[in-house]
């Protein structure tokens, strides 16, 4: 009854991450290239269907069949207008098997072509997800079908919060 | 067997004496008190849904096309011309977007407050929310003084409201919460005229009836429901000891109801003229019953998608209670209200005979029917309180912590619902439209006037993505083929384009417009059609 009175909170975080294209060990066919001239590293997808730098989470039995929000925060960069650019988070059963594909498109958060834009979006996880009780979490961006498309990450932060039991 | 009841009822009287000492016995204070209790019970309801955590959110979620549709009313309102009787809607037409709709006075009202304090969608979702307020004190007052019970009543009104539906069209853009919301307050100025039979009352009931029909047709239900009410009046099935009649002068009851109604009528017939004389027929005006296989597309789509859209399993488990507690404590159950509950029930039965294509794919008919949920529970309150008073005022803690229990559960079903409505997937499902929350100064900025007629692409609603960035135009659906999107483009008319999917639009139209691009934004790119 308590949990009626407090009415503000309803998620709290359980797990940060953050991906850095200099010295995350977690790259797939994304390259990492240096600007010399900022100073940075970021992380580039250029041909149809590459993934870029991704989080593996294998839950803690503790932490599994629980809600979840799933928070994305960073910076994109693409030269191309209509960006086929998401972000993709994909679940998996304990014999390891996929138990869904979910993209978030980046186009809505390109404000500005060939500029760094800041983004922040989210998902909502219940503990079962398409029927199935998943154990794995892994996240990652994909360019889709694009194909002249440059898309850039200087950083992905990736915040997995608890939805609070109410 | 008679001893012993007897001795119940004494003993529970002793009790209930014992207990009155205790009750608040300066008026004012009491009065004080039920406003305090009200203000603060709806304030913490609406901040545990997570009402106010998204007051500041565009048109979007479930029928986020529908919603646009009425903003776009007052929207139209504000930037073009305040005349009441022309409301227009942003999708263009030959005679300037005008078109027939329901009593515009919600939208008109957004518009006035729009002159008022500049545009922001927030003041129209704000005013819609204080009306709906407005309503449900309205109700609780009525409960709180038939019951004699603030906390009952309190429970009575949030049980009412506890729907999902109706808390997500509340602080929105949509006529029906507040219809709702008239219509409660149309029955507490009934209540207060059947225990003070002033004409003042019976005339703030029809003033608040006939606007709540004017806003959503089915709200006449209420008064043809007070005209039955009259009739059962007549032939005495409210006599009582304290209480001949009702209504004392019947013909001027008759009078009121009837004008009611044909102004109600008159208005609808208006608004559908409206539509044909300026061929832009863009809500439906008409009663949809469907077809044969209607009936089972309702109950497949009520089954999978809306059932707990409307109220939470524990509501339903409260109403199928209620009904319960009405056949069995039937000797307690106040004839007044049980007679105007199954009123509604009758009407609300007809309602969903009338517009059952309606409820296939829109939640929000739901609402017009919840008058009849907000008194299934007064009338089962009332029959347990009045059966405790007589013979066991323990019922009364029981009845407490049920109907509490039970609204705990219903009050999390609405929050975890809104919540979900707010989310990205239900964004994605209804159509992602947040390229457009932005655009607006951009096109400003680049010398786009909103009155510059623009084609947009790719929209398969009515006018949601012209409403966002508040430009006047005709929408392209992913349905229209490349030859009326060739007409389209080559018309003279035809000033800008806006695209949010090129490669779409390049295999039904192939010819390109490089050259032509004005600005970018968001996926989305701006064409000149036309220098």
């Amino acid at each position: 009854m308590f949990s009626l009175i407090s009415c503000r909170q309803t998620s709290v975080p359980v797990r940060e991450e953050f991906l850095i294209p200099a010295v995350s060990p977690y790259h797939m066919q994304d390259t990492v290239i240096y600007d010399s001239l900022n100073h940075l590293s970021f992380s580039r997808l250029r041909h149809a269907s590459d993934m870029g730098m991704y989080w593996h989470f294998e839950m803690p039995e503790e932490m599994q069949g629980k809600d979840y929000d799933l928070v994305f925060e960073g910076r994109v960069r693409s030269n191309y207008v209509q960006s086929k650019g998401v972000l993709v988070f994909t679940a998996y059963d304990m014999h390891k098997a996929q138990v869904c594909w979910w993209t978030l498109p980046l186009s809505p958060h390109i404000e500005k072509l060939n500029e760094w834009n800041a983004f922040r979006d989210s998902l909502r996880l219940t503990g079962w997800i398409n029927g199935a009780h998943y154990s794995t979490i892994r996240v990652f961006p994909f360019l889709g079908d694009s194909k002249q498309e440059h898309l850039d990450f200087d950083t992905l932060k990736i915040t997995l919060k608890q939805r609070q039991e109410l | 067997m008679q001893a012993i009841l007897e001795n119940v009822k004494l003993w529970n009287s002793r009790q209930r004496i014992w207990l009155e000492k205790f009750a608040i016995q300066k008026p004012l204070a009491g009065k004080l008190i039920t406003l305090l209790l009200f203000l603060f019970a709806i304030n913490w309801f609406y901040d545990y849904v997570g009402m106010y955590a998204y007051i500041n959110v565009r048109p979007c979620s479930i029928h986020s096309s529908a919603q646009c549709q009425r903003a776009s009313i007052a929207l139209n309102y504000y930037e073009t011309s305040m005349d009441f009787f022309k409301p227009r809607v942003q999708k263009y037409s030959e005679m300037g977007g005008v078109t027939g709709v329901e009593f515009p006075i919600m939208y008109y009202a957004d518009a006035l407050i729009y002159k008022c304090f500049g545009f922001h969608e927030n003041y129209a979702r704000l005013f819609s929310l204080l009306v709906v307020s407005f309503g449900l004190l309205m109700f609780y007052l009525l409960a709180a003084r038939w019951l004699n019970n603030r906390i009952f009543a309190m429970f009575v009104v949030l049980s009412g409201a506890a729907s999902p539906a109706f808390l997500f069209y509340t602080p929105n853009f949509m006529p029906d919460a507040p219809s709702v919301a008239l219509v409660l307050a149309s029955w507490y100025y009934f209540f207060r005229y059947y225990r003070n039979p002033k004409e003042k009352y019976l005339l703030a009931f029809f003033v608040f009836a006939c606007l709540a029909a004017l806003i959503k047709v089915v709200a006449l239900i209420s008064v043809i429901a007070l005209l039955c009410i009259l009739i059962l009046d007549r032939i005495g099935f409210y006599k009582t000891a304290e209480q001949n009649r009702i209504f004392k002068k019947p013909w001027r009851v008759l009078t009121q109801a009837v004008i009611c109604i044909l102004l109600v009528l008159l208005w609808y017939t208006y608004a559908n003229w409206l539509a044909k004389a300026y061929h832009n027929e863009t809500f439906s005006l008409k009663p949809e019953m469907g077809d044969e296989g209607t009936w089972n597309a309702l109950v497949q789509n009520v089954k999978q998608l809306w059932l707990y859209h409307y109220y939470a399993y524990e509501s339903y488990v409260l109403m199928g209670i209620s009904v319960l507690v009405l056949l069995v404590f039937a000797r307690y159950v106040s004839r007044l209200l049980f007679s105007i509950t199954l009123l509604f029930f009758l009407g609300n039965l007809a309602f969903v005979f009338f517009f059952l294509n309606q409820f296939i794919n829109h939640d929000y008919y739901i609402i017009s029917i919840l008058p009849l949920v907000f008194f299934l529970f007064l009338t089962m309150a009332d029959a347990l309180l009045r059966f405790s008073n007589v013979y066991f005022l323990a019922l009364r803690p029981i009845l407490f912590l049920l109907i509490l229990f039970n609204f705990k559960e219903a009050a999390l079903n609405c929050r975890r619902n809104y919540e979900n409505r707010y989310s990205n997937e239900i964004y994605y499902w209804a159509g992602d439209f947040r390229p457009y929350f932005d655009l607006e100064p951009r096109l400003r900025a680049a010398g786009i006037k909103r009155t510059d007629l623009t084609i947009s692409g790719f929209d398969d609603t009515f006018c949601s993505s012209l409403y966002l960035m508040n430009q006047i135009g005709i929408p392209i659906s992913t349905a229209h083929d490349s030859l009326k999107i060739k007409e389209l483009i080559q018309w003279e008319k035809s000033k800008y384009l806006i695209l949010n999917d090129t490669g779409r639009f390049r295999s039904v139209y192939p010819y390109h417009f490089a050259s032509e691009i004005v600005l970018t934004h968001r996926g989305l790119t701006v064409y000149r059609l036309k220098h």
